[in-house]
């Protein structure tokens, strides 16, 4: 990838609206299949959500359905891209244990993982000391719980690097932000404060933002922020060995309540830290983290392991997930205007969900075929 | 006089009445105090708790904590941190939180701290003051262990902070969170003897600075100290280590380390570096006072047979598990010098981290720090958070004292108790004097050269173990500011949270990207508290 400061200029195939990993995966992509292809974004690399989240790879919090293909078929494509990127990008089959902390909770969730199961998701229901021996550090009181081996993790932004890296042929332009995208024949113009570039294509992979992009276009695009934060302890010899969350975690990703939405999500690093989640609030895209919510966070990480109770919270970050009407991406030219390609509205699974993304992008750029239907994710449902 | 003795990693160490963990370990040369991630061996940098390096656990389970803030005590056994908490089977049993109210709050017992409190307690005015140290005095005003009374501007006895009447001092006790509440101000507070939130109308932040040092090969060794940690543990604990100390880089505090080393009976080695020839124009220009001062340290060096090199610098330095030798180049020639220990300086940044996050306006201070921009009373630009001393930039601890004095004049005056127009006009003239004749020492020193000529490998984020070359790789990554930068290298993550590196990564990411990197000192969580401290209150676990 060539870094360039300066200005958008000349022609492309496609120019790729933000930098995060789904605009990456798509720019690294499109730049494989032979394309020209600039990537812009207003910020650097991984100005904004990508930087923000735990860099997770779940099929264990797919609703059966669309969402969960798409999920599955995106994560065998990050077990190719993962041989390919090397090392640097932390890739690791981590698995994500599911803890009900009611009878009720965990029928549920049993249920839930029955049929994932029917769609090729691999989980055990773990019950009594099986669920203790594979997290001794749980709150006693846990009823019982899933376990996926499947999940995985990377670190977001050495991946987002390496995708970039890997493609030296893609154009760079950031601190360039996107002001009007304007119809020319059958591409655009897209335009910033002081130069432009045309192209056959653009993709709106800003996230959070696409709303935002999208009306430069003309278009209309109904991906709203949810605001979400981290707390980070320092770092401690192991406590949970997986990924370890609470099984209320899928039904706040599909809430529409506007106050804040907590699930509990624990999980070490291979660094030594714990991150602890998630809180899920509409807020505009005030950016402010508030102190009740860490602590929130904080509260409910004890209750679950216990044993945390004397490690000390060093930090905390936050970031928006870009949040889409009926909770599945939204991938696919714009009703409106053809040449527009949104690639959002992932929520809090755009980097697992990247490649595939990237994949779907493809198919509706260059018709290369893709073994899911594309329909549930296209725009014009919305109509 | 030896009180006791704790066992350190197997080894019998004693100490001395009041010396800290870490001062006992210098005294007695046991290296090292923890080992990092990558097995490096650690030993106290910066002395005085902002670095994070002396970290070792006084119990297996138990978190590791600084050694240069916990007191020796008899018969406790310590082991050196691996850089990893464990998880306690025991909870942390906690008192329930208690609120304390008071008009207003002194964060910080220095100098400016001092003086703030005590003006206003002279005034009839309750207030809090929360202090990390174990008593008053901040860092420049350390009671001193030297037999000899030390002439030089850090040798105040007898601070007197008032009586208790309108006064709660709070010792040993960190706040870790501040933030607008009704119409005031709410400090989180932790200590050891259990947490607090501290409830008031006002806040005076006097947070003081920590140490900059800029980053060489080999600087990370134990035995390398910033001159601040040396000297105080040299006059606090009569601590140093072993025999030969070189002491370099810039400004006056080095002479007061040279000297208080010289007359401990080391055998100290003086590197001021380029920019001394125009710190000695500064200094005569400055006024009598810093001539008389500079002259007094000098000549307390020259009867100690010190060797003094002028315009001398630090190149690297070299060891195994600890320091040997370091490199120094003076009047185009190399020499190598044999050393037990390093005391080094090249300035001071201001602590910001309660004023980003109370949300002040905060501006560029130098060296790649910032300080909370305070108007002529020393208000910030948030309604009733005023702040003194360093806080506000580099000054040193007489324009301290002025400062704090000044703020407390505000604060008297918006509940009732106005002073005298004589009085406010002498404090204003005063700092305005004070002012004028800093800022001709402060332009003497350095700020960026060092990036000409850096060694890809020398570490720019001690407590991460970052060199020097991430930094460049990452902006090519397109990481663009200090945000992105730390997210792509972790620089800034570590536990000492961006205070030691912050200004050196502001300094070299600006010099690659010249555009503005932004900064690492926005910390929610101004200090690392424990899970169980950060949720006492919190007790809600559902949803809606």
């Amino acid at each position: 990838m060539s870094v360039a400061e300066t200005d958008l200029e000349g022609h492309a195939d496609v120019v790729v609206i933000g930098a995060g990993m789904v605009g990456a995966a798509c720019a690294a992509r499109l730049s494989h299949a032979g394309l020209n292809v600039v990537l812009a974004d207003r910020g650097s690399v991984c100005a904004g959500t990508t930087a923000s989240g735990e860099g997770n790879l779940l099929t264990s919090d797919k609703i059966p359905g669309p969402e969960l293909d798409l999920a599955r078929w995106s994560l065998d494509l990050w077990h190719q891209l993962s041989d390919r990127l090397g090392e640097e990008i932390e890739f690791e089959r981590k698995g994500s244990l599911v803890v009900a902390t009611s009878n009720e909770a965990l029928a549920d969730l049993v249920d839930f993982a029955a049929a994932q199961r029917r769609d090729g998701i691999d989980s055990q229901s773990v019950l009594g000391p099986d669920l203790f021996n594979l997290e001794p550090n749980l709150a006693p009181d846990a009823t019982g719980g899933v376990h996926y081996p499947g999940d995985c993790q990377i670190q977001p932004m050495a991946t987002t690097a390496a995708l970039l890296k890997s493609t030296p042929t893609l154009r760079f332009v950031g601190g360039q932000e996107v002001v009007r995208i304007e119809e020319r024949g059958t591409g655009a113009r897209v335009l910033t404060r002081s130069s432009h570039v045309d192209a056959g294509f653009v993709v709106n992979a800003a996230g959070p933002w696409a709303g935002q992009v999208a009306a430069s276009a003309g278009a209309s695009l109904a991906v709203q922020p949810r605001h979400g934060v981290v707390l980070v302890t320092e770092p401690c010899a192991v406590i949970v060995r997986h990924k370890v969350y609470e099984a209320s975690y899928v039904a706040t990703t599909q809430s529409a309540d506007a106050r804040v939405q907590y699930a509990t999500v624990i999980e070490g690093t291979a660094s030594g830290p714990i991150l602890i989640g998630s809180s899920r609030e509409r807020r505009g895209f005030d950016p402010a983290i508030s102190l009740d919510v860490v602590q929130t966070l904080a509260a409910r990480a004890v209750r679950l392991i216990p044993a945390m109770a004397g490690i000390r919270a060093m930090r905390a970050y936050g970031g928006f997930r870009p949040g889409s009407p009926d909770h599945l991406p939204i991938i696919g030219p714009d009703p409106d205007c053809p040449w527009l390609i949104h690639a959002t509205g992932h929520e809090g699974a755009g980097i697992g969900l990247a490649p595939a993304t990237a994949a779907l992008v493809d198919h509706h750029i260059t018709a290369a075929p893709v073994p899911v239907s594309p329909d549930p994710f296209d725009p014009k449902r919305f109509r | 006089m030896t009180e006791g003795s704790f066992s350190f990693n197997g080894e019998r160490v004693a100490f001395q009445q009041g010396q800290s963990v870490a001062g006992a370990l210098i005294a007695a040369g046991v290296s090292p105090v923890r080992y990092t991630r990558s097995g490096a061996a650690r030993h106290v940098f910066c002395g005085i708790g902002n670095c994070w390096d002396c970290l070792a656990s006084s119990d297996p389970g138990d978190v590791p904590v600084r050694t240069c803030l916990t007191p020796a005590v008899a018969d406790t056994t310590w082991a050196p941190s691996i850089s990893t908490a464990t998880a306690g089977s025991d909870q942390p049993r906690l008192a329930a939180k208690t609120d304390l109210r008071s008009t207003a709050m002194v964060v910080g017992a220095g100098p400016a701290g001092i003086a703030a409190a005590s003006h206003l307690v002279r005034r009839g005015i309750d207030i809090t003051v929360i202090d990390a140290g174990e008593q008053p005095g901040g860092q420049l005003l350390r009671p001193s262990r030297l037999k000899e009374a030390d002439g030089g501007i850090d040798g105040r006895a007898g601070i007197d902070i008032g009586d208790g009447e309108h006064l709660r001092y709070l010792s040993s006790s960190a706040v870790w969170h501040l933030r607008r509440q009704d119409d005031g101000w709410r400090a989180e507070v932790t200590a050891a003897a259990g947490q607090t939130a501290v409830i008031s109308r006002y806040v005076v932040l006097a947070t003081g600075a920590h140490e900059y040092v800029r980053p060489f090969p080999g600087w990370h060794l134990p035995g390398v100290m910033a001159a601040g940690g040396a000297q105080r543990f040299a006059k606090g604990d009569n601590a140093f280590w072993g025999r030969q100390i070189l002491v370099a880089g810039n400004g006056p505090l080095l002479l007061t380390v040279a000297a208080t080393l010289a007359r401990l009976g080391a055998d100290v080695t003086l590197a001021l570096d380029a920019r001394f020839k125009s710190a000695i124009r500064a200094v005569s220009s400055a006024g009598l006072r810093r001539i008389l001062e500079a002259a007094g340290y000098g000549s307390a060096l020259l009867r100690g047979g010190t060797r003094i090199m002028l315009g001398a610098t630090l190149l690297r330095c070299d060891g195994d598990d600890r320091v040997r030798t370091a490199l120094v180049r003076h009047r185009g020639k190399d020499h190598t010098i044999s050393v037990d220990s390093l005391a080094v300086s090249h300035g001071l940044v201001p602590d910001t981290t309660l004023a980003v996050s109370a949300g002040a306006l905060c501006q560029p201070a130098g060296s790649g720090g910032r300080a909370l921009a305070a108007d002529h009373r020393q208000r910030s630009s948030v309604e009733g958070l005023l702040a003194a001393g360093e806080t506000t930039g580099i000054g040193g601890g007489q324009l301290g004292r002025l400062e704090g004095a000044n703020a407390a004049l505000t604060i008297a005056e918006a509940e009732g108790h106005p002073s005298t127009a004589a009085e406010v006009k002498r404090i204003q003239k005063a700092i305005t004097r004070e002012r004028r004749s800093v800022a001709s020492l402060l332009r003497a020193l350095p700020d960026g050269d060092w990036l000409d000529d850096i060694d890809p490998d020398t570490i720019v984020c001690r407590c991460e173990e970052v060199s020097a070359r991430s930094v460049p790789k990452a902006v090519e990554s397109g990481a663009w500011n200090l945000r992105s930068i730390k997210a792509l290298t972790r620089a800034g993550m570590g536990y000492c949270q961006g205070r030691t590196c912050g200004p050196i990564l502001r300094q070299y990411a600006t010099r690659l990207v010249s555009r503005d990197v932004g900064w690492l000192d926005n910390r929610l969580i101004g200090t690392p508290v424990s899970l169980a401290e950060l949720s006492a209150e919190h007790h809600d676990l559902t949803n809606g």
